[in-house]
């Protein structure tokens, strides 16, 4: 069943009298218990699909269909991990997952119980009190990740989680965030990811939806059909890796 | 014991005004950032606003309180009140519609994507951020306050000096008996009371703001006492609600009631406006002050112009100091919030006396940069502390010293808050000319051309006293929005150095 359908999105931006298309006729869904990838070039409206759905954007045409019904803007179900984290600087870990509760109308002693129990997920805990700003960026993005799963959202989007990581943090919290969506033991079902990263998209997805450069329009997709934990090394990954290449070569070739 | 109570009056006046600033200031400047249609109209008006010099367009507001409350006690607090007001409030609105309109996108990303609401996001998120701005701006605000202190307590109604209790008018009958000690006893007071102030409140919160300051990195600051006691003095008069009521309501104004209560006082204001223009423009004209009014501009324009770029250079030195140094910084804030509360208009007369009519041209100056220097300085030191390290260590590491690092790093990386210094120095120092060009000490009247002595000339006709202020402030926004503006928008654009 499809949790997220997408239908003859286009978006157009109109910058200094001049219009720029960012998005063209794109159309895909997501269905549930699924792990999507988007991947491509930098710069090619990958984010901006994003956005539409977490409803942080809404001037677009085309549909966005929240199991067969329009998509409510803010969709409670959807919640989303940023690439830059987008934490608030003056509130301490804990006020931060607090904050999101809070704006949900959660009472004060549900909201410490359910902050300290994401915290104590993404492996955070005695960092409670801890100021953004005192962390890693790995660490940053982790609480970027249990805030996003502390509202217990259906579906999680995640814009380049690890692209401001480095490799080996990038590796261990890409595990963490698998194993996490496995489990079922959340709410969550589906996660909605963009990369440029091919190689992530091949060890997370279990499809992969490849876009073009700006503007952005559907290449063609690859499914995944890798047991989990996958190895990078394994022939098979590699098979897909380099149907993903192709595909996204051919959108350069293409222009 | 008399000085104990002028004190109390003194204070109590600015904190008054100083309050009202705040909850204005917040007001407009998030209501700005509304709607670009509201922004540009609102920002226009208040670059008017802040170009009027208050001393000019006091009499015509004390004359407005005064004829309200029939000549009360109360009319004349308030009259004073708000002459504090208008020398605070511009400056904390502009700071608080800046820090909004340059908040990272991703603030306002999170707000949606977690769904927060209007008023959870200005509780949450707008409130905090700008934190550090209100209470840096603050600084020069208060000390504003200060220097405007005998203006504001010594009130001509028609031909009759009022004097209200407090700091100035003290100090001025101080000054009239020859009483050097009790003048020294008062400026003394003021600058007691500032760095109490400094002291107790406000350097605690500069070090506590920088949490809020989203580019800040290492150990985050400790919450201070004051902090403690403030935050549970405003739960307890549930202020962020007020201030959230406050600002959802500059929001709401869509609402038709609200636009039919908003074109009923254009409407009005437009009217009163109209009716000012007509008066204006009817015979008599004042001719015999007219004419003089192009010479008197150009020549007390040089004046201000000496004073900004003085003003600047002399800056310059301590802002080279705070660069990346924030314990400096905070040592030339509190300094120049001291020092920038003494209202130098009072030594102004007998040291005129004493140079005599010869040395007047000088002097004068140097009371503009009395007005004018402490802006340069809040301004620049503030954009010195806050460039990125990387500027400062690319420049070790490839040996860029001397005038190749001022001329190529130093001052492009500034050049956005150096503007903001010059441009309200350069209000600063209009403002004090006002009182720069006519002193009277004893019965002696020293005197030198310009619009400042133009405007003592005029104040037996209304007309014309009107319209030398309403020269003067044209010419002001006139040169704001010719010169200070574009300069400033291509310069933020140009040396934007976000991290």
């Amino acid at each position: 069943m499809a949790l997220l359908d997408i239908k003859n999105l286009n978006l157009t931006f109109r910058e200094n009298g001049k219009e720029l298309t960012v998005l063209e006729n794109i159309n895909f869904s997501l269905n549930e218990g699924e792990f999507l990838c988007l991947v491509g070039p930098s710069g090619s409206g990958k984010s901006t699909i994003l956005r539409i759905v977490s409803g942080i954007l809404n001037q677009y045409t085309g549909e966005v269909l929240y199991k067969d019904q329009p998509n409510p803007q803010p969709n409670p179900n959807v919640s989303m991990v940023f690439q830059s984290f987008a934490l608030i600087p003056w509130l301490t870990v804990q006020e931060n997952i607090e904050l999101v509760l809070e704006a949900r109308g959660i009472n004060p002693r549900q909201r410490v119980r359910t902050a300290l129990k994401y915290i104590d997920m993404v492996g955070l805990d005695s960092f409670e009190d801890a100021y953004p700003r005192e962390l890693s960026g790995g660490m940053k993005q982790r609480v970027g990740i249990a805030r996003a799963l502390a509202v217990e959202p259906e579906i999680l989007l995640m814009d380049e989680p690890f692209s401001a990581l480095d490799v080996l943090t990038a590796a261990d919290l890409r595990e963490q965030v698998v194993n996490l969506w496995q489990e079922k033991k959340l709410p969550l079902k589906s996660v909605l990811m963009v990369t440029h990263n091919m190689e992530e998209a091949v060890f997370l997805a279990d499809r992969i939806i490849v876009l073009s450069a700006r503007p952005a329009h559907i290449m063609g997709e690859v499914s995944v059909d890798l047991p989990r934990p996958r190895d990078s090394r394994d022939k098979a990954f590699e098979d897909i890796l380099d149907k993903v290449y192709s595909m996204i070569l051919s959108s350069r070739l293409g222009k | 014991m008399q000085l104990i109570s002028a004190a109390c009056w003194s204070t109590y006046r600015i904190f008054v005004a100083y309050i009202l600033s705040l909850a204005f200031g917040i007001f407009y400047g998030v209501s700005a950032n509304v709607s670009p249609k509201r922004e540009k109209f609102m920002i226009a008006l208040l670059d008017v606003l802040q170009s009027v010099p208050i001393l000019g367009f006091f009499p015509v507001a004390i004359a407005f309180f005064a004829a309200v409350f029939q000549g009360q006690r109360i009319g004349l607090e308030l009259a004073a009140i708000f002459l504090i007001f208008t020398s605070q409030a511009w400056n904390i609105a502009f700071g608080v519609y800046e820090t909004i309109k340059t908040l990272p996108r991703e603030f306002g990303e999170v707000s949606k994507a977690f769904n927060f609401g209007p008023d959870f996001t200005v509780r949450r998120v707008y409130l905090p951020a700008m934190i550090p701005t209100i209470v840096f701006n603050s600084g020069v605000s208060m000390a504003n306050g200060w220097y405007f202190l005998m203006a504001s307590e010594i009130i001509s109604l028609g031909n009759k000096q009022v004097k209200l209790p407090g700091l100035g008018s003290t100090m001025m009958s101080y000054l009239a008996q020859g009483n050097i000690w009790g003048v020294i006893a008062s400026i003394g007071t003021i600058v007691l009371i500032n760095a109490l102030l400094q002291i107790f409140i406000f350097r605690p919160l500069v070090r506590w703001s920088e949490l809020f300051q989203y580019n800040a990195t290492g150990s985050a600051p400790e919450w201070p006492t004051v902090v403690d006691v403030l935050s549970g003095l405003g739960r307890a008069l549930r202020i962020d609600t007020f201030l959230v009521s406050l600002v959802s309501l500059g929001n709401r104004a869509y609402g038709k009631v609200a636009k039919y209560v908003i074109y009923g006082i254009g409407t009005i204001v437009a009217a009163a406006v109209g009716y000012l223009l007509y008066w204006l423009f009817t015979p008599p004209y004042p001719w015999d002050i007219l004419v003089q009014i192009p010479t008197a501009l150009t020549v007390t324009a040089m004046r201000v112009i000496a004073a900004v770029v003085i003003s600047v250079l002399l800056a310059l030195p301590f802002v080279i100091r705070s660069v990346r140094n924030v314990q400096t910084a905070q040592n030339i804030y509190s300094l120049a919030s001291i020092l920038g509360s003494i209202p130098a208009v009072i030594f102004y007369p007998p040291i005129v006396a004493l140079g005599g009519r010869s040395y007047m041209e000088l002097l004068s100056i140097l009371l503009l940069l009395t007005g004018s220097f402490w802006y340069a300085l809040f301004n620049m030191s503030k954009g010195a502390m806050l460039l990125p390290g990387v500027l400062t260590e690319m420049s070790q590491v490839f040996n860029i010293k001397g005038w190749l690092y001022y001329k190529n790093v130093l001052i492009p990386a500034i050049l956005p808050p150096l503007i903001t210094g010059a441009l309200t120095a350069w209000g600063g120092a209009w403002n004090a000319s006002i009182v720069a060009e006519h002193v009277q000490f004893g019965d002696q009247v020293y005197s030198i051309p310009g619009i400042g002595s133009l405007l003592t000339e005029a104040t037996s006709n209304t007309k014309a006293l009107v319209l030398t202020v309403l020269c003067m402030t044209v010419l002001i926004v006139l040169v704001n929005m010719l010169f200070w503006r574009p300069w400033y928008s291509r310069s933020a654009e140009k040396y934007n150095i976000t991290e």
